[in-house]
């Protein structure tokens, strides 16, 4: 009995030479994607004279009270321009794991960057109320199928200084690139 | 009614106590060498009157009613000795007692169990004792790696299973209640047992009394209760300091190395006992530093711990104790991936929490005869705390307890507790909001003794609790034991215990975003509830100690995390589940300088809401240790084997990447010393092996370490 107990002792104690876990041989990061979302937008209605730029923003919270915040902190993500005067376009954001309660599409109607915004259309699945649909984005994962309508003739509600904002934002994000 | 019962029952019995007193008093030595023993406890038993040696040896009990009586001597490193005497009206008993010194390890006295002294082989559940000497030579900083050998105890980080009671539940809520000398130690916010803050070499003891034990201690014992004995002030004067340096070792895999540099953890204490006259106070100051061995992980840690007491006399003392510590430390929430398991997610860097917490309590007991004492407590344990997210959480926690316990021994067959329990939890933070709880408890046990061989143990306790707005509720738990001792060596148990735990306020009333994930209030949360069966037997021989037990445990609406339709998550009832196993352990001695142990506990942890084991428990648990203690060398070695968590919760799946990735545990620490009488020198390696796996997915437990530590006394 007491020999079994001393085999069995051995062999959990030489087991535990394999040293358990380990990195991946090959590298995982090949299925890493770098986190974000993507997604089509599509327009209805006749698209206004003079357009500056068009561009999907994201922000953690709804409402924006505390975006200002957020873009200063350079928090707040947001698109490429997209082309102007199509049905549909293509983006994506690269935006960080986590929850992002307000995705909107924001359209620079006049030369001002700082004032000339305005939301067309913001990422909402829920027909039944205003609130936009919160995006949950998983560690390594891109999240697909994002789509916006944006109405010409239908509006979204238009948060506080959201033009402000946006105008803040991409003016920061241009001179970290620079 | 019973109330009233208990009363005039102890009021005839003052009444009728005798008139007629003497007294005892005497020396006790060492048999071999002849010189005084200090410490050794005098206890005369079937009454309450009991005292310790001094310096001198001498002991001195006065005012005993006349009549015979036994008197039992035990000391660490001595065999028990019972002497048998008669105390005379008037009278003066003198005795000079001779101990023999044993290296075996003598029967531990538990005071968790059945809320009294009792040695080990009276005890009618499974209990098991961890004394300050190992933590000492383990150099355990924190006690939650003091349990990490106890068997049928696994820590999932930071929260404690006991036989798998309690999972993983991120830190809200623990399904094992932690008491602190007694004083129940949990945070008023989220329920959680702040492992840090326990002052690990001031322990004497802990006591681990394992199924539920909400009969007499009431909520969150569902699973077990944990008690932690800090050693008591003695009537010298001392100073002792230890200091110690620790390094973590590389990775062992290249891909891990974050850091170009090596990784410490340092630091010590200071200890200073002293009296004047009747009083007599300890105080201890200790500072602690951890360097992390993962990104993002240290801590800077202030500790201060002081106790003291006033004898008014023989019969009645007051113990006063404070407890405080001051953290600031970087969080690691999850890794980044298995290829960086030692970095946090991008996101995480630089997060980090400030707390400062303390416990503070008196308690006064008092021997009104030599068959009734009481013992009544105030205590309060204020958590604070806050991080830096933005916007920042912050919370602050009131959590006032008091209980009075009276223990009456009719005669030499019944031995009744009665005890009152009041809480006040107040608490103020950014996730939970303004609220508070409060809960009134009664509990009652009654000890039988039928015969020399069988003895049973019947209690209840009735809590009534409230939990800010919500109503009133109710909870009553019995609980039956009983312990028939074939011989002296070998006796046979069985025990039946119901047991609840509250929901916390941090379960019910939580509404954050945080780590990725968002959680939201359940304010409709139901008390979990649980039964549980053991029978066992024990044998206790000076070569070797066995203990087997077969244990059945049901739980009802257990709170667990999940996702809700919005995605969010929230604090749910949602499973039932039942837990059964077996658990040996065995305590040899064959040489006087060498012991050896083993624990082996099989684990079925079955959910029964999804018809599929339960999530975060293993199976099978393992422990193997042995020591080697001759003249001034001390060696050791401790190894544990905790099979692989079969079940994860899905919900971590999704946040944590690379959760799959767990392995079965097997971890060797190794350790050797020199006991110098005053000096003593430790040098430790934990994960010899350097064995890497995780407790909770996405986070490495410590890689191999190695620390040196030396203590003096003066």
């Amino acid at each position: 009995m007491r020999r079994k107990l001393l085999i069995i002792f051995l062999f959990l104690l030489l087991y535990s030479c394999d040293h358990g876990l380990k990195p991946p041989e090959v590298d995982t990061s090949m299925q890493y994607e770098e986190p974000g979302f993507g997604g089509t937008v599509y327009f209805r209605g006749t698209w206004p004279d003079t357009i500056y730029d068009l561009r999907v923003v994201a922000f953690r919270n709804y409402p924006p009270k505390n975006i200002i915040n957020e873009v200063i902190e350079g928090k707040a993500k947001f698109s490429q321009s997209l082309p102007r005067r199509v049905d549909s376009a293509k983006y994506e954001v690269l935006a960080d794991t986590g929850r992002w309660e307000y995705i909107v599409v924001a359209l620079q109607y006049g030369a001002n960057i700082f004032s000339d915004w305005k939301a067309i259309g913001v990422y909402d699945t829920t027909k039944s109320d205003t609130i936009p649909t919160p995006l949950y984005i998983p560690p390594g994962r891109f999240i697909r199928g994002i789509n916006i309508v944006c109405d010409f003739r239908n509006p979204p509600p238009q948060p506080f200084k959201l033009s402000e904002i946006i105008g803040l934002l991409i003016t920061k994000q241009t001179e970290i690139e620079k | 009614m019973k109330f009233l019962l208990l009363l005039i029952l102890i009021t005839s019995h003052l009444f009728s106590q005798q008139l007629q007193m003497g007294n005892l008093s005497g020396t006790v030595i060492d048999e071999e060498t002849k010189q005084p023993i200090f410490g050794v406890n005098v206890v005369i038993e079937n009454t309450f009157l009991g005292t310790a040696t001094d310096q001198r040896g001498k002991f001195s009990i006065k005012n005993i009613p006349t009549g015979k009586y036994t008197v039992r001597f035990s000391a660490i490193g001595y065999e028990v000795k019972k002497e048998k005497v008669e105390i005379l009206p008037s009278q003066e008993t003198n005795l000079i007692v001779e101990l023999k010194p044993t290296a075996y390890t003598t029967e531990p006295i538990i005071v968790t169990a059945t809320r009294r002294e009792q040695i080990l082989s009276e005890i009618p559940v499974t209990t098991h004792v961890v004394e300050s000497e190992m933590i000492s030579n383990r150099n355990n900083l924190q006690i939650d790696d003091i349990l990490r050998y106890v068997p049928g105890v696994n820590m999932i980080q930071y929260q404690v299973n006991i036989r798998g009671s309690s999972g993983y539940s991120r830190g809200t809520g623990t399904r094992v209640l932690l008491l602190f000398d007694g004083m129940p130690f949990l945070t008023g916010d989220a329920g959680e047992i702040i492992w840090e803050a326990i002052p690990v070499w001031q322990i004497e003891k802990i006591e681990i009394v394992k199924g539920a034990g909400s009969a007499l201690y009431g909520s969150n014992a569902i699973g077990g209760v944990i008690n932690v004995i800090t050693k008591e002030t003695t009537p010298k004067q001392s100073f002792r300091f230890r200091s110690y340096l620790g390094m973590y070792d590389k990775p062992y895999y290249p891909q891990w190395r974050w850091s170009q540099k090596n990784r410490f953890y340092y630091g010590g204490f200071a200890s200073f006992n002293f009296f004047v006259g009747n009083f007599s106070a300890l105080v201890h100051i200790q500072r602690s530093i951890d360097e992390g061995y993962k990104q993002n992980q240290s801590y800077h840690r202030w500790n201060l711990f002081t106790k003291s007491k006033y004898n008014f006399s023989p019969y009645s003392s007051l113990s006063f104790v404070f407890n405080y510590i001051r953290q600031k430390n970087e969080t690691f929430f999850y890794w980044k991936n298995l290829r960086n398991a030692l970095r946090p997610r991008d996101e995480d860097l630089g997060s980090r929490v400030n707390s400062e917490r303390f416990v503070t309590f008196a308690q006064y007991k008092r021997i009104l005869s030599d068959r009734l004492f009481y013992l009544t407590r105030l205590g309060f344990f204020r958590n604070k705390w806050n991080d830096n997210l933005t916007p920042q959480n912050r919370s602050t926690a009131g959590f006032i307890n008091s209980e009075i316990q009276i223990n009456y021994q009719i005669n030499d067959k019944n031995y009744l507790i009665f005890g009152l329990d009041l809480t006040y939890n107040d608490v103020k933070s950014s996730l939970f909001g303004k609220r508070n709880s409060h809960s009134v408890a009664i509990y009652l046990q009654d000890d039988i003794k039928f015969s020399e061989r069988l003895s049973i143990s019947l209690g209840l306790r009735n809590d009534l609790y409230k939990l800010d707005s919500l109503k009133y509720t109710g909870q009553i738990n019995p609980k039956f034991s009983a312990i028939y001792k074939i011989s002296d060596a070998l006796n046979f148990r069985t025990s039946f215990g119901s047991g609840f735990r509250a929901p916390a306020i941090s379960e019910a009333f939580t509404s954050t975003a945080a780590a990725g994930v968002t959680i939201k209030p359940n304010p409709s949360l139901k008390p979990e509830r649980a039964i549980s069966f053991e029978v066992g037997t024990r044998l206790i021989h000076s070569l070797a100690m066995i203990d087997f037990s077969l244990f059945w445990n049901h739980y009802w609406n257990l709170i667990e995390p999940v996702f809700d339709i919005d995605g969010k998550i929230i604090f749910k009832n949602v499973t039932e589940a039942r837990i059964q196993g077996a658990e040996i352990g065995v305590n040899v001695f064959p040489l006087t300088f060498l012991n050896f142990s083993i624990g082996y506990t099989y684990l079925f942890p079955w959910d029964l809401s999804e018809d599929a084991i339960l999530k975060y428990r293993p199976k099978h648990i393992f422990y193997a240790n042995t020591n080697v203690n001759y003249k001034i060398l001390y060696a050791g070695f401790d190894f544990r084997f905790i099979s692989k968590y079969e079940r994860i919760d899905q919900l971590l799946k999704l946040i944590v990447p690379d959760a799959e990735a767990r392995v079965p545990i097997y971890v060797v620490d190794a350790r050797v010393g020199f006991d110098f009488r005053r000096l003593k020198i430790f040098a430790n390696v934990n994960n010899l092996l350097q064995y890497n796996y995780v407790e909770i997915v996405g986070n490495l437990a410590p890689i191999r370490n190695f620390n040196l530590s030396i203590e003096y006394e003066i």
